[in-house]
């Protein structure tokens, strides 16, 4: 019985764990992936509109809540990163934070663990949202020749230097920016699911295993697997916080004026 | 909610500028290191200027940290 | 064609590259993402930035309703002070008129009173010569008119007893010329 489970065990764990197939329809557009980005925004935005359909200066519980989460995002990340400015576009980088963060916490839902953010095309398609964002208020403050040339030439550099550092200037602003904010997201997503699968399925494989004491160690094998979840935790707010956090970062620099 | 200094200003401060700094680094020693390992395949010069270029890079990065982020 | 495409397609499907998106989430993604965005930025967020205003107004507004009430206290305290400043001075003006009045009034009683004093001693000078006047006028006729009754009578007597007649004569005549003379010499 319990070798047939063993058996039945994917291992080692492999990049088809992460493509399941559809639940109905074809191609790709309704499958487990899908729906739990569907079901993470329907949370989302009930839980706000509920908490929020009566807001009083003397704020109930689900209210606080709905507000700290907002507030954290208003002044911890958009006020002190781009300044008195940074509250208009609190409302967005509130709604990046939430969108990322439901949705990284799929990871560690027991029965699900697997994030909508382990598929690459999320995490584009938000870092696109950002690499536009940050672009087009840079133009729109300064014009797209002085955006660019702010971007590109550091201030005081000596004209010999400018053409080893132009490249480097934008390589780091125009190409690495958003390739790495999408690319943070999905691999530390896709890197904690592994780990999970690791634990839990290597926990199987151990039991199914001829010798004893391997199977003993199974039970290691997955209180480690319950230890990466809350770490998982843990990484899915940061990751959610960090993505919020560069894109506030790099609108910022693109309508600082140079001193 | 109004008042404009909260306690969490210089971690978040320091956050943004870490990132930054590791992104000039790292960027730097990719995109020179890259015409460095161009050199390299087009003239065989055996990784020699892949290494200047990753130095290059490197130099050039912390020479933008500073001035973007020094004072 | 549609079969070597559908090939392509398998393959793919079978190696799974991760780093390759999936079009269809993308676009599922976005969708999901834009009606989240819009809902929240739309129905959420600007009435939480009214609620945050809304309590900045109110502690504000607390400040400001302090400040009026201290501010109108401060006024009704300056209202008081000066109604009792013009109320003291008010005291004061009509304690001096008062006191001027009362000294009028006692300077007109006494010159009234000289005056009254000063008529009525005229008055009673005036009466005295004017009796005195008369007396005297009275006494002149009576005196003619008891001459007159003297001569009379001198003339229609006889004269028994000339000697005692004569004797009486003169010291009637006597008396009379006293009389006048000394009151006269006496004015």
């Amino acid at each position: 019985m319990v070798r047939g489970l063993a058996a039945e065990v994917p291992w080692p764990p492999s990049v088809d764990d992460f493509f399941l197939p559809p639940i109905a329809g074809p191609d790709n557009w309704f499958t487990k992936f899908t729906l739990f980005v569907w079901v993470a925004v329907a949370i989302t935005i009930i839980f706000f509109l509920v908490a929020y359909r009566n807001p009083k200066l003397v704020p109930t519980k689900s209210q606080w809540i709905a507000e700290s989460a907002y507030g954290f995002v208003r002044d911890g990340i958009a006020k002190d990163i781009i300044g008195a400015e940074g509250i208009k576009f609190a409302p967005y980088l509130a709604s990046l934070f939430l969108f990322i963060a439901f949705n990284n916490l799929w990871g560690i839902i027991p029965g699900v663990q697997l994030s909508p953010n382990t598929h690459i095309a999320f995490p584009a398609f938000l870092a696109i949202i950002s690499y536009v964002l940050f672009i087009w208020v840079g133009v729109k403050r300064f014009g797209f020749a002085k955006y660019i040339k702010n971007q590109l030439i550091p201030p005081g550099a000596p004209a010999w230097l400018l053409p080893l550092v132009i490249p480097l200037e934008f390589a780091s602003t125009f190409l690495f920016r958003p390739l790495t904010l999408a690319l943070r997201l999905f691999a530390n997503m896709f890197a904690g699911h592994v780990i999970l699968l690791v634990f839990t399925l290597g926990g199987f494989v151990l039991l199914g295993s001829d010798n004893f004491a391997l199977a003993g160690i199974s039970i290691v094998s997955w209180a480690i697997a319950i230890v990466m979840t809350i770490f998982e935790l843990l990484v899915a707010l940061l990751q959610a916080y960090v993505f919020v956090l560069l894109t506030s970062v790099y609108v910022q620099t693109s309508i600082a004026e140079e001193h | 909610m109004t008042d404009d200094q909260s306690p969490r200003r210089d971690s978040a401060r320091g956050a943004d500028q870490a990132y930054t700094a590791l992104g000039y680094l790292i960027s730097g020693m990719l995109i020179w290191g890259f015409v460095g390992w161009l050199v390299d395949r087009w003239l065989d010069l055996g990784g020699i200027a892949t290494a200047i270029g990753v130095v290059m890079g490197v130099a050039l990065g912390v020479y933008l940290v500073v001035k973007r982020l020094g004072a | 064609m549609p079969n070597n495409l559908a090939a392509v397609v398998l393959a793919a499907e079978g190696e799974h590259n991760p780093v390759v998106p999936i079009w269809q989430e993308i676009v599922i993604g976005l969708i999901a993402f834009g009606v989240l965005c819009f809902i929240l930025m739309k129905f959420v967020f600007p009435r939480m930035e009214q609620t945050f205003q809304a309590r900045v107004d109110a502690i504000e507004g607390g400040i400001k309703r302090a400040e009026a009430a201290q501010a109108e206290a401060g006024q009704l305290l300056e209202q008081y002070k000066q109604q009792l400043a013009e109320a003291r001075t008010e005291a004061a003006r009509i304690r001096d008129e008062a006191r001027a009045d009362a000294a009028g009034i006692r300077e007109e009683a006494a010159t009234r009173a000289r005056e009254e004093s000063d008529r009525i001693i005229t008055a009673g000078r005036e009466a005295l010569a004017g009796e005195r006047a008369s007396i005297v006028r009275e006494l002149r006729s009576e005196l003619g008119a008891l001459s007159v009754e003297l001569a009379s009578r001198i003339v229609g007597e006889a004269l028994a007893d000339e000697a005692r007649r004569r004797g009486t004569v003169e010291r009637f005549l006597d008396e009379l010329g006293d009389a006048p003379t000394a009151t006269g010499s006496k004015r």
